[in-house]
């Protein structure tokens, strides 16, 4: 890879790359610090890349290990927090042809929030397939092939993930449709 | 009812993104890591700083001639083997043109054999010196002139090339994965490129292609494989360049039992090594180890079952099992299986290590087996470690 190609590279997958980073951690510093490895790390294994998986799913599988042996090195501080205040920036963000009241969006951001934390109150052999699935977009091989896990195997978690999401989010899923 | 996948889609979009001094320090230290590599470069990078450094303002001896000849490009890049190669019977002249997404690009010929080049390309497993090699030129339809390799706006649009196996998904087996690397000219506002991978002949028993396409990897929106035939095309819809050239090969020079050997060792070899790159801690490595040891065969060695969990299960109408346990320990899961993945040869009696899940520790693991049944139930059995 060269350099413009590692720097394209990172234009790419840095928003994919850093939301995986801050939901996985629950922590802005830490997030930062994975985000900045995963990709220092890529550089490094450069040589021995491999690129017969699609190179986001590269990158992912990377952030995941580091993210495990960081874990356990420095017993990772778990702080569950709403990862995304409502922001002058965020509520422009979410602007549509209909034109949502303010205190729509403000309910949509709400709602957002308290599925994040439901995600982040999952075991982490689960809330790794959550992400990846319905963050990252991975097929189910994809997951199967980055986790090491069969894929009937990330079916399953996915599955007990829903349902446990569901238990959780009883009330956000049984309200009217704003 | 709300739906939970369109919840979950609509709240883990991605949306973060890193702010402008985060990216700033990373490239920043990329950009030391490059300085400290190109010290460590391999031959066929130093053969491409080589003719960058010949290309910076130099009065080119084909400069008379719209296109350089395949020779030509080795010249340049002060490979007197390679141009040997390229003047050799053993060369293999295409000369064919194809324009998409705004670029033509010529596949001007190719050449194989051992140590035919002065910058022998080196890997994991020692020196690759049984390599394919081809020149391709690259020029924009439009007749603008493509950048030196001495410009800034160099590699600002990056191209893949790469020979294609028929039979192989692309996705798979490309340039990567066959030790493939390149070193580029500019001539006359041309860009010639010379692509090399491990020898392809073992392959000539069936289609070969070179693919060139935008961007610096494999583009499956770009082309098509076509997994019943094992035919790979080209996207007709996609919107850019998207070139694939068929080669001819002699297939008498085709070796079934080295590219069953080759395609062994790829499908065994980096992804591995680069697992252990990012190597696991204490408890997770035993953990894997654990895991990575159990067989039907061996299971009863290093685990006990769960009585309690036994389950018979009948697949619905679409051949799917549906479970659910609690055990006593307040470890609980449910999960849905297709039947086909689960006993794809449908022979009773074969059991299937299909989940050990852990929360981390030995301690932790949950086995789930399934065992095909004579009358198509299926019975559920969960293990723990000894």
């Amino acid at each position: 890879m060269t350099k413009q190609e590692f720097e394209t590279c990172v234009e790419e997958y840095s928003k994919d790359i850093y939301s995986f980073c801050k939901h996985l951690t629950c922590s802005l510093q830490e997030a930062e610090d994975l985000y900045q490895n995963t990709f220092l790390k890529a550089l490094e294994l450069n040589d021995k890349i491999d690129f017969r998986h699609n190179p986001k799913s590269y990158l992912l599988s990377i952030t995941i290990r580091i993210w495990k042996n960081q874990k356990r090195k420095f017993a990772w501080r778990k702080r569950i927090t709403d990862m995304h205040p409502l922001t002058d920036a965020s509520l422009e963000q979410t602007s549509n042809p209909k034109e949502p009241s303010l205190e729509e969006i403000i309910l949509k951001e709400e709602e957002k929030s308290l599925v994040r934390t439901a995600v982040s109150h999952l075991p982490e052999r689960l809330k790794l397939p959550t992400l990846l699935y319905y963050m990252e977009t991975l097929s189910v091989t994809q997951i199967s092939e980055l986790l090491h896990i069969p894929a009937g195997t990330v079916k399953s978690r996915l599955y007990q993930a829903r349902k446990q999401l569901e238990k959780e989010l009883e009330v956000v899923l049984n309200e009217e449709h704003r | 009812m709300k739906n939970i996948d369109n919840l979950l889609k609509q709240a883990l979009t991605p949306t973060d993104e890193p702010d402008i001094r985060l990216k700033q320090t990373l490239l920043s230290k990329a950009k030391e890591d490059y300085a400290m590599k190109r010290k460590k470069f391999k031959a066929a990078a130093v053969a491409a700083s080589v003719a960058v450094a010949l290309g910076i303002g130099s009065v080119s001896i084909y400069a008379a001639r719209k296109f350089l000849l395949p020779e030509h490009v080795t010249q340049e890049i002060n490979d007197s083997k390679l141009t040997a190669a390229f003047q050799s019977e053993d060369a293999i002249t295409i000369n064919e043109s194809q324009t998409y997404g705004g670029y033509r690009v010529t596949l001007m010929g190719i050449v194989s054999g051992k140590a035919i080049t002065e910058y022998e390309m080196t890997g994991n497993d020692g020196v690759r010196d049984d390599r394919t090699y081809a020149v391709v030129s690259i020029e924009r339809s439009d007749q603008t002139p493509m950048p030196s390799t001495s410009d800034d706006s160099y590699g600002e649009q990056s191209f893949f090339t790469s020979f294609l196996i028929q039979g192989l998904n692309p996705a798979l087996y490309n340039a990567f994965t066959f030790g493939g690397g390149y070193v580029e000219i500019e001539e006359n506002g041309v860009l010639y490129r010379l692509t090399e991978c491990d020898n392809i002949e073992i392959f000539a028993d069936r289609e070969i292609y070179m693919c060139v396409s935008d961007g610096w990897s494999y583009n499956s929106d770009a082309y098509s494989y076509d997994e019943t035939s094992g035919v790979i095309s080209r996207n007709e819809t996609y919107d850019g360049l998207n070139a694939l050239f068929t080669l001819s090969l002699d297939a008498s020079k085709a070796d079934p039992a080295a590219a069953e050997e080759y395609i062994k060792k790829i499908d065994n070899g980096t992804f591995d090594q680069t697992e252990t790159e990012i190597e696991l801690n204490g408890e997770e490595k035993e953990v894997s180890e654990f895991i990575n040891k159990l067989t039907p065969e061996n299971l009863n060695e290093y685990a006990v079952p769960i009585e309690d969990s036994k389950q018979t299960l009948t697949p619905d109408k679409d051949g799917v099992l549906s479970y659910e346990y609690n055990l006593e320990n307040g470890t609980g899961g449910s999960g849905t299986v297709n039947l086909k993945d689960l006993f794809p040869d449908q022979i009773a009696g074969t059991c299937n290590i299909s989940d050990a899940s852990s929360e981390g520790t030995v301690e932790s693991i949950v086995i789930t087996t399934f065992t095909l049944n004579e009358d198509g139930t299926v019975t559920l059995l969960l293990y723990v470690p000894k």
